[in-house]
């Protein structure tokens, strides 16, 4: 795999169901184990979950193969403004090897894990 | 009751005696809000009387624990207490999976393998490999794993050291008694301060505040899975430390 991309509008909730299957699917791909896989799939969408609380109209979320698995979150559009997500990103830390948050003036823009 | 002083004199009644009848008493008076709530967040793909009964169970947790003295009225502190529970549901209810008959079926199947598979290897298994264990395409695993079956308060769960099971109403927090004890050992409350301030938090609420895992969730703004990921990363962590 060298990337695969799933862009939606962060409105449309039922597309969160799909992200995880997504997520899910692409972990099977890499021959991770199921814990993993269910942390890996909880972080992606919880960083969506994010981008969307900190006002962003659409999500870009990029798989790719970086010497192990990496998923970019990135939020686009509607009109971002700084939300209390600190606790949520602090999990995420916890439950992903590698954790970066890309924030443009305070205001979380991008998420990027990898396992 | 149409004064406000006489409610705040029910409260302080009910606070003082916990007689059930006053608090029902409070609830149907104030059951309007709960009613022009709901009625607000209706029409956007989630049943009303749902959101109804959404909205009065966290009017009946509002009256419980309200107190007239610290200077709020009531209605200014339901009304955002109330929101948020809808709001919540909703984030929930757009995550609930609704997927076919079949995929619940091999769910079962799915977490039987794991768990069996663990037992055997110490390792969780792979998709790949518990499809060629169930015989299943790859992709039914990944949609199984979706699946949150409810769990009976009869099923029996391991204990910590893997020894002994016990039913799950046995190992449910009952308000925070078993962590009491827990609390008494040394080692794990050093083990516990080594914890980033993030995870002290979480085993802060869910087991010295005995509170579950979708009011943690509540509290810190994530969903209950969520906590639940984090809580068993938690434990293991833990676990290993005290080995």
């Amino acid at each position: 795999m060298k990337e695969l991309s799933v862009k939606f509008y962060l409105a449309d909730s039922a597309y969160f169901t799909a992200l995880r299957l997504v997520a899910g699917a692409v972990c099977s791909a890499h021959d991770i184990d199921v814990d993993t896989l269910e942390d890996f799939k909880v972080c992606v969408t919880e960083s969506a979950i994010i981008l969307k609380d900190c006002g962003f109209e659409k999500v870009n979320v990029t798989f790719s193969d970086d010497g192990g698995l990496c998923c970019s979150v990135e939020g686009e559009g509607g009109s971002p403004k700084e939300s209390g997500n600190e606790f949520s990103l602090a999990l995420i830390s916890a439950l992903v090897e590698n954790c970066e948050i890309d924030r443009r003036g305070g205001i979380v823009g991008r998420v990027t894990l990898k396992i | 009751m149409t004064d406000e002083r006489e409610t705040d004199g029910l409260f302080r009644e009910y606070k003082r005696t916990g007689d059930v009848s006053i608090r029902n008493k409070l609830v149907e008076h104030y059951m309007y809000i709960a009613e022009i709530l709901a009625k607000k967040f209706s029409g956007r793909g989630v049943e009303y009387d749902d959101l109804y009964q959404v909205a009065s169970e966290a009017l009946i947790e509002g009256v419980e624990k309200f107190d007239p003295d610290l200077g709020n009225r009531f209605t200014t502190y339901i009304t955002p207490t109330i929101t948020g529970n809808i709001k919540n549901y909703f984030r929930d209810y757009s995550r609930s999976v609704r997927l076919p008959r079949r995929v619940y079926a091999a769910a079962a199947k799915v977490r039987e393998a794991t768990d069996e598979f663990y037992r055997t290897h110490g390792v969780k298994p792979t998709v790949k490999q518990l499809s060629e264990i169930l015989g299943f395409e790859e992709e039914l695993i990944i949609e199984a794993l979706e699946c949150r079956s409810p769990v009976s308060l009869d099923a029996r769960v391991s204990s910590a050291d893997g020894e002994d099971d016990a039913p799950l109403y046995d190992v449910v927090s009952d308000g925070g008694s078993a962590f009491e004890s827990f609390e008494d050992n040394e080692s794990l409350k050093t083990e516990i301060k080594k914890l980033d301030p993030t995870e002290q938090k979480v085993i802060s609420l869910r087991f010295l505040q005995g509170k579950s895992q979708s009011e943690v969730g509540k509290i810190l703004g994530v969903s209950q899975m969520f906590v639940s990921r984090a809580e068993k990363r938690i434990v293991e962590k833990l676990k290993e430390a005290l080995l």
